[in-house]
């Protein structure tokens, strides 16, 4: 068996540890690009949302690989990625690629590992696994993602600091190869301590008053710099403090009902949003919207809003997020990304935006200053 | 004298406009771009040159449109700036209390709403041009209108033509179909000015709240037919600047003058530049599946600055 997964940003760090632990064999797409996008536009339904058309890029990416199984995490909706596992298997083989599905939509579809007989895959691997070993491999996976989720936001932190442009961006991708090919817990600490203390060190002008900037909205295109055409870094570089409000542990945490202490979690933000929206919309929806009010009351000077076109639950989210702007007086953009989404057309945006966010902010500093006087 | 330049390259047209210490237009440029923008870009300051009186110092420069970096490149600029701030910035200092500027160029159309000087909120046209500069040119061409006639036309009319406004094909099609049923041009043409008020102010200005004054800029402001659309659909004036067609230029050059203010001193590189040769290039990167197509501008031979790729790594060039 050679099991594939499509790629949802770092995701795969966190499925190759555990594969890595088990001593198993994975084939993981190559990453999202130009080529992969392609593929997934000429093969998908023309309205499909963008998520939907990399991850079927990257399944005949690993097909093209020699990939005869598939495991998708998913949902039951009403997000239509919940849905989606079903029509891409059915487009897969009307392009003749056979293969196992393995739709995870329910705990109970874990069953389904033992149908497709994976306990026998990892025997032959391993004379002896118990579930003391599939414990430590979760463990191991899980662990690499926190430790490059840590860089992740250790980068957010710096890159609007940095002197010589770009520095951050490199420091970031060097530190995720290293962490990525620890084997071992030991080595992983190791190299997570080293990527730190290199972003640490790159020159800084620690004068600067960065405008803070948070970004939610759909997880997929949250989550994947190459289908929100690398709005973090872009941002960074223009001189903002970028928080994002979803992350993939978190989300994780969250649908195992373990975020209920973190600070910003997902229920917080529902709750928040209650005054706006009663019901749930389903997906990410209401939490956008709350998000939007818990760092507007957080201070932060704007709000970004990332959804796939032509998504429903994220559309709602943008037609309740006008009042939220003007009710908490915080600027939102909305993004609507979608294959056709061009570098050039939201840097202008992107920068229109943040001279916005210092116009403001230089007025209101100007008001207190001269109430100062 | 003290002057500063401000250059808008945009789809269409390339724009300049030089200002005095109080802010004083005095002299402007519009040419098209052509799809050469370096060459637009020459030849404007060529021509701006001309209009200048004999004894001035430029003090700065800046630059905006699409082609912005490119010609912050070009021209040594202080400050290189999106479109929507330079249209704000040189609407709110034509007219002081303004709250909303409607802005439509050649292939953008955005929104501006304006509170007390500062731009507060903007809409842009993100995955359709319809309406814009573009198709009402085009048109005219069809209907055999030279487009600075258009706007008088549509106003002759006394019952305009219900045209489908929502997609500009669709448009076509309807205002085709429409001709070949016996409406008169000028119905047609006054039809077409208030669909694509519509669907401007149901797409770009969805959700904003448009107070009056209003102001109105860009290329297509020239048309009256669309001004009159304009305030009969929102029921107030809208007002059309004196240099409605050059604003972004005549923004951006009071931008430029505010960083002098911090900077001192000008990266400006002078008229001159209208002599050097520039030219850009392109390739594409195959270092990875994305293929980025990476843009080279060298000056007399000599690679000045490159980008367009999404790693970086052919950036490190600028400066």
């Amino acid at each position: 068996m050679k099991a594939t997964f499509p790629h949802m940003g770092r995701m795969d760090i966190f499925i190759k540890g555990i594969v890595k632990a088990l001593g198993m064999e994975a084939v993981v797409p190559p990453t999202s690009s130009k080529k992969a996008l392609n593929l997934g536009v000429k093969y998908a339904p023309e309205f499909v949302c963008l998520p939907f058309k990399l991850m079927l890029g990257n399944l005949i990416e690993a097909f093209e690989r020699g990939a005869d199984t598939v495991i998708m995490v998913s949902d039951r909706g009403p997000c239509r990625l919940g849905l989606y596992g079903l029509p891409m298997q059915i487009i897969l083989k009307n392009l003749g690629y056979e293969a196992n599905w393995l739709i995870l939509n329910t705990p109970h579809a874990l069953h389904g590992l033992f149908q497709l007989g994976i306990e026998k895959e990892v025997v032959k691997y391993r004379d002896k696994l118990t579930f003391v070993d599939g414990l430590l491999a979760f463990h191991f996976g899980w662990k690499k993602m926190l430790a490059i989720e840590e860089i992740e936001r250790l980068s957010l932190k710096i890159r609007p600091y940095e002197i010589n442009k770009g520095d951050t961006t490199k420091g970031l991708y060097q530190g995720m190869e290293a962490i990525e090919s620890a084997d071992n817990l030991y080595d992983l600490k190791k190299a997570k301590d080293a990527v730190i203390k290199d972003l640490r060190s790159i020159p800084q002008d620690r004068n600067r008053r960065p405008l803070k900037i948070a970004i939610a909205g759909e997880i997929f295109v949250v989550l994947d710099s190459f289908a929100n055409l690398d709005i973090e870094k872009k941002l960074g570089e223009l001189g903002c403090e970028v928080d994002r409000t979803i992350w993939f542990s978190t989300h994780i945490l969250h649908h195992v009902g373990l975020d209920k202490f973190m600070r910003r979690s997902k229920g917080k933000a529902v709750r928040a949003a209650r005054p706006y929206l009663k019901h749930p919309v389903g997906a990410e929806c209401n939490a956008t919207v709350g998000y939007a009010i818990l760092y507007a009351e957080e201070g932060y000077d704007g709000f970004i809003h990332l959804m796939p076109f032509t998504c429903m639950p994220e559309f709602v989210a943008g037609g309740v997020l006008t009042r939220v702007s003007k009710d908490y007086n915080i600027p939102i953009f909305t993004v609507e990304l979608e294959e056709h989404s061009s570098q050039t057309h939201l840097m202008t945006r992107l920068e229109a935006f943040v001279d916005l966010l210092k116009r403001k902010r230089q007025k209101r500093q100007g008001l207190e200053g001269s109430r100062g006087d | 004298m003290n002057i500063y330049l401000g250059i808008d390259v945009g789809s269409i047209s390339t724009n300049l406009a030089v200002i005095d210490e109080e802010k004083k237009v005095l002299a402007w440029e519009y040419l098209l771009t052509g799809g050469r923008p370096i060459e637009a870009v020459q030849r404007g300051l060529k021509e701006i040159e001309k209009k200048l009186p004999s004894q001035v110092e430029i003090r700065g420069g800046g630059s905006t449109g699409s082609a912005r970096h490119l010609t912050g490149i070009l021209i040594g600029a202080d400050t290189v700036k999106s479109e929507i701030i330079a249209h704000a910035v040189a609407a709110s200092h034509l007219i002081p209390e303004v709250k909303t500027i409607f802005e439509i160029g050649g292939q953008d159309s955005k929104i501006i709403i304006v509170r007390d000087g500062v731009v507060v909120d903007f809409a842009m046209n993100t995955i359709c041009a319809a309406g814009t500069g573009s198709f009402l040119d085009h048109q005219a061409q069809r209907l055999g209108v030279p487009i600075e006639e258009f706007g008088n036309l549509a106003l002759q009319s006394k019952t305009p033509t219900r045209v489908a406004g929502r997609c500009t094909v669709f448009a076509e099609s309807d205002m085709i179909h429409k001709q070949q049923t016996g409406h008169a041009t000028e119905n047609i043409v006054a039809g077409l000015c208030q669909a694509l008020v519509r669907n401007y102010l149901n797409n770009v200005g969805k959700g904003k709240e448009l107070l009056p004054p209003v102001v109105f800029q860009g290329g297509v402001a020239a048309n009256k037919g669309m001004k009159a659309a304009f305030e009969e659909e929102l029921g107030y004036e809208v007002i059309v600047p004196e240099y409605y067609h050059v604003m972004g230029a005549i923004g951006v050059a009071i931008l430029a003058q505010e960083t002098i203010v911090e900077t001192k001193k000008t990266k400006f590189k002078g008229f001159e530049v209208s002599e050097v040769d520039y030219k850009t290039r392109s390739f594409e990167c195959t270092g990875c599946p994305n293929l980025c197509e990476v843009i080279e501008v060298l000056m007399s031979g000599e690679v000045i600055s490159r980008w367009g790729d999404r790693c970086g790594k052919w950036e490190v060039l600028e400066k």
